[in-house]
């Protein structure tokens, strides 16, 4: 797979402090990388690299597999941290001013104001926007040039869940709809992971994992659930030692029972425990979500 | 290096802070007009005119307020982060302040321009134009010419300072500071000079202000003054452009 951005062995350095240590990551064509780590792990700064606001101590960049970079860039599109935008310009300034900058067309204004659901601002000025609109508008600067591949530092920060929504609808169109690749950071995982193909997550400057969504959602079935009349709740314990032959199980303090083998085989748990007179009022996969897996993967690492 | 020019020219164009400096400036000159005016009604012995304003139209008495509007111009792209959108782009950092150091040059020669056609005007309504002495319109035209170049020399150093500090107000009061303080700076390095080496150096003939004042007050300009000028205005804006640039490829963008 083409990887539209590829960093090798990229380490940042401030005074005595490695920011980044030794990163080699790599964001494939058609990807909503989701960028996880803590404050301070490095994503701002690994970000600030690889478009160029950031000299790297060591290591090497890749824009769409070329090393020269500052003509590759011109197809990449950016937002870091907080919408850079000019306040006291009306939104159609804005990216006029990033139309002429570009050498291109005015008359795509119009096209990507309506894309991002601001054709409507008429004469308002950028800075009577509220936080969501001002950073769609960030993003819609990012659009001019149609770059093929977009990065999105923290472009949640600060919104309302009805403006995080808007920003994961617009990303999510932008991936499907215009082939654009997305790098995105973020805090918000819950949403990340709404949006997500493939995520890296960075720990102390280094990237500690790559994974992709499938398997994501692969590791993060942690068990079963089984949920059963608290009358049954001995027996079928009993059950689980004899004839599974694990104790690999808890019970919850509502008498449920959190079964950590067999994972794969929810069906032949059911009918063991069906032919053994128990009725099962519920059983499911006990699935952890981006945000358990993420403090799981850091947890160990501190 | 085209785009990015006609880019920072679209910025300048919408920004009110030009247009506020500049009728800043008018208002300034439109005031020294009135306070000649109050003179010469007071004292008969006196007299002004419409071409002996044309010498002094130019000057440096907008300084001031050209370094506020480069200050905004330049600090405010760090300030909003938009330095960010064409740093991110096909250009160097070198092109980058060139195109900001041209544009700041293209605002300065404006607000002059402007402050100098109203105060000629305005003087030769209220004093009437008089009769210039042979080749006196030619010479007045050199001394503008010497003026208008050594106040962008003043203006390189404003885009500088604003690329030094990143921000609007700092590098207003930054500038300020420099325009206030650099003949005093200049003669506190001539006494050091004298004391320490026994070397008589007048730093500050060489500073653009000093020169300006020279101009206007000169008869006529004369070679010695305008060497002066042109190679103190050439060292302060290759100096300036060359650290401005330095600073900026050497410095990560926040």
């Amino acid at each position: 797979m083409e990887c539209v951005l590829r960093t090798t062995g990229l380490s940042k350095k401030f005074s005595k402090k490695l920011a980044v240590n030794s990163v080699s990551m790599c964001v494939e064509k058609g990807d909503i990388y989701g960028f996880i780590g803590k404050n301070g792990a490095g994503k701002t700064t690994l970000i600030r690299m690889a478009v160029g606001l950031a000299a790297p101590t060591e290591g090497s960049i890749e824009l769409f597999g070329s090393t020269n970079l500052t003509v590759n860039r011109e197809k990449v599109g950016t937002v870091i941290e907080y919408p850079a935008i000019y306040p006291n310009m009306t939104a159609k300034d804005n990216l006029t001013v990033q139309c002429k900058l570009q050498t291109v067309d005015t008359n795509v204004i119009e096209g990507i104001l309506d894309l991002v659901g601001l054709s409507d601002t008429g004469k308002k000025k950028a800075k009577n926007f509220s936080l969501g609109m001002k950073q769609r508008l960030a993003i819609a600067t990012s659009l001019v040039g149609d770059p093929e591949f977009l990065i999105l530092d923290e472009p949640t920060n600060g919104l309302d869940p009805e403006g995080i929504k808007e920003i994961r609808v617009l990303i999510q169109k932008l991936n499907q709809e215009r082939k654009i690749t997305v790098l995105i950071s973020s805090h918000i995982l819950g949403e990340l992971s709404k949006l997500a193909t493939r995520y890296g997550i960075i720990h102390n400057g280094q990237l500690i994992e790559e994974f992709t969504e499938e398997e994501l959602r692969e590791r993060c079935k942690s068990g079963i659930v089984i949920n059963v009349h608290k009358d049954d709740v001995e027996k079928c314990t009993a059950i689980l030692r004899e004839e599974l032959k694990t104790t690999n199980f808890k019970i919850g303090v509502d008498g449920v029972i959190h079964l950590y083998d067999f994972v794969e085989q929810t069906g032949m748990v059911n009918q063991v425990l069906a032919k053994n007179d128990i009725i099962v009022n519920s059983i499911s996969a006990d699935e952890s979500d981006l945000e358990d897996y993420f403090l799981k993967v850091i947890g160990g690492r501190k | 290096m085209k785009s990015l020019m006609a880019s920072d020219l679209f910025k300048l164009k919408k920004g009110k802070y030009l247009y506020g400096c500049t009728i800043g400036s008018v208002l300034l000159r439109i005031f020294i007009i009135i306070i000649m005016y109050s003179v010469l009604q007071m004292d008969d012995s006196s007299s002004a005119s419409g071409y002996e304003i044309l010498s002094k139209a130019i000057g440096s008495g907008s300084a001031l307020l050209v370094s506020i509007a480069i200050s905004i111009f330049v600090g405010a792209e760090f300030g909003f982060g938009t330095i960010k959108n064409s740093a991110t782009k096909a250009f160097s950092r070198t092109r980058i302040y060139m195109s900001k150091l041209l544009v700041s040059f293209i605002a300065t020669i404006c607000i002059l321009l402007i402050t100098a056609v109203v105060y000629v005007l305005l003087g030769t309504i209220v004093f009437g134009w008089g009769t210039p002495p042979d080749g006196y319109i030619l010479d007045a035209i050199a001394k503008m010419g010497v003026q208008i170049y050594l106040n962008l020399a003043l203006s390189s150093m404003f885009v500088m300072v604003a690329i030094l500090i990143r921000q609007s107000a700092g590098s207003i009061a930054i500038n300020i500071c420099i325009l206030q303080f650099a003949g005093l700076v200049a003669q506190i390095c001539s006494l050091a000079f004298d004391k320490l080496f026994h070397l008589t150096i007048e730093f500050s003939k060489y500073l653009p202000s000093t020169i300006i004042s020279d101009t206007v007050d000169v008869e006529k300009l004369t070679s010695e003054l305008t060497i002066r000028g042109l190679v103190a205005g050439a060292v302060i804006i290759v100096l300036t452009t060359a650290f401005g640039i330095f600073s900026l490829q050497k410095r990560d963008i926040k």
